[in-house]
């Protein structure tokens, strides 16, 4: 079986898991399958790896000198939106704060105790939401072009702001009101192909 | 004779020269035609409203061709994207008996029914943004101008509309694979044309006798 382009990222204090069946289960179908027990160094491989596809699974807690997960999640998606990251924990839920990871938009929550199946089942969700993530569409054909054409003024808003095609990418993976109506334009387009039979949803 | 007044801000910082590529396409269109006056306003006449106002009211009340391109918003053309030099309520009046097109943001809105409702023939614009690509700035040019072009080939306002939407989608067509992005602005572009007033009017319904003036 071809396996997914998807890295999936693990993040856990507890090398224990690193041999978890759940990891050598995902490396069946998944390219890449990266185990990080120190929070900034997967943070650090994750700002490098923008470009690629990767799903996140983020434990919540970690040393007391260590980020939380919230922390964590937070930290990422301040460089994107787009990276589904799935918390996967044993913390008293009754004790730990979630809004600010609902806010921040963690794409499920599974108990430390799920088992292989299910984190894999999730795994393929987050991959499926990647695949009809417009805006995930976009990065891709942003991160397409070269490094010079992405630096040249791209287009001009209607306040007169000059955007290179890097900015308009940082607009799409931050998810701001800009970045969500370029990829919603492109729904557009892609309607409009539709309707006029240009293109077919079977390509 | 067919007057017509062109309007550009050219001196706007960010899209000045792709408001002068337009007019210098929309002159050629224009005079090509043979028997048409054109005034010409570059953004030192529309610093204020003043010259701008003498200029309409020496047409007054005759017919006559409109066409800007600025930046606006729902209720003005704007200079700079900030100072008014047409505006509801301050002196969008002044284009009653006009046959008006404007590549501007949002004017289609307020603004183009404001000038048909003071007795204006026809509005041709925008009732959204709309964007400009530096990458291929020429097709949206082209898309921009294509109203007056088919217009001045006398075909009447909705006919020389859907002229213009057609040439956009010529170009989505020809670009999407290769652009999306500006592909999906063009889309936008044509899906904020706006008609306001008589649609049925042609350059000949602007044509006044020599001697009128």
């Amino acid at each position: 079986m071809k396996k997914l382009d998807t890295t999936i990222v693990v993040i856990d204090d507890d090398i224990n898991f690193k041999r978890d069946p759940f990891i050598v289960e995902a490396r069946e179908f998944f390219k890449d399958v990266r185990f990080f027990d120190i929070p900034q160094d997967a943070i650090k491989y994750i700002s490098e790896n923008l470009e690629k596809r990767l799903i996140v699974i983020l434990d919540l807690l970690f040393p007391s000198n260590e980020p939380t997960g919230n922390e964590i999640l937070k930290t990422i998606r301040e460089s994107t939106f787009l990276i589904p990251v799935i918390i996967w924990s044993g913390v008293d839920e009754a004790k730990w704060s979630f809004p600010d990871l609902i806010n921040n938009n963690a794409f499920a929550y599974l108990k430390k105790g799920a088992s292989s199946a299910e984190i894999i089942a999730k795994l393929f969700e987050a991959n499926t939401s990647i695949n009809n993530d417009i805006s995930s569409a976009l990065e891709s054909w942003i991160e397409a072009n070269s490094e010079k054409d992405r630096e040249a003024p791209y287009m001009l808003t209607v306040d007169g702001r000059t955007l290179s095609l890097n900015d308009i990418l940082n607009e799409v993976r931050m998810q701001t009101p800009e970045g969500i109506e370029f990829s919603k334009k492109l729904t557009t387009l892609t309607i409009d192909l539709l309707a006029r039979n240009k293109e077919s949803l079977n390509g | 004779m067919v007057n017509a007044i062109l309007v550009r801000d050219n001196a706007d910082v960010a899209l000045g020269d792709f408001f002068e590529n337009c007019h210098n396409q929309t002159k050629a269109i224009v005079e090509s035609v043979g028997d048409v006056s054109v005034d010409e306003m570059e953004s030192t006449h529309i610093d204020t409203d003043i010259v701008i106002n003498m200029k309409i009211n020496s047409l007054h009340p005759y017919p006559f061709l409109f066409i800007s391109y600025t930046h606006g918003n729902e209720t003005a053309l704007l200079k700079d994207g900030r100072m008014p030099f047409i505006a509801v309520g301050q002196n969008h009046q002044l284009l009653k008996n006009a046959c008006v097109y404007c590549y501007a943001c949002k004017a289609g809105k307020e603004l183009g029914r404001a000038i048909i409702h003071a007795g204006g023939k026809c509005f041709v614009g925008y009732n959204d943004s709309v964007e400009v690509h530096l990458r291929q700035p020429e097709i949206f040019a082209e898309c921009a101008t294509h109203f007056i072009r088919s217009f001045s080939a006398n075909n009447n306002v909705i006919q020389s509309a859907q002229e213009m939407k057609a040439k956009y989608t010529e170009h989505i067509d020809n670009i999407y694979k290769t652009n999306a992005l500006s592909a999906a602005s063009l889309v936008k572009n044509r899906d904020a044309i706006v008609i306001h007033g008589d649609n049925g009017l042609s350059l000949n319904d602007f044509r006044t006798t020599p001697n009128s003036f």
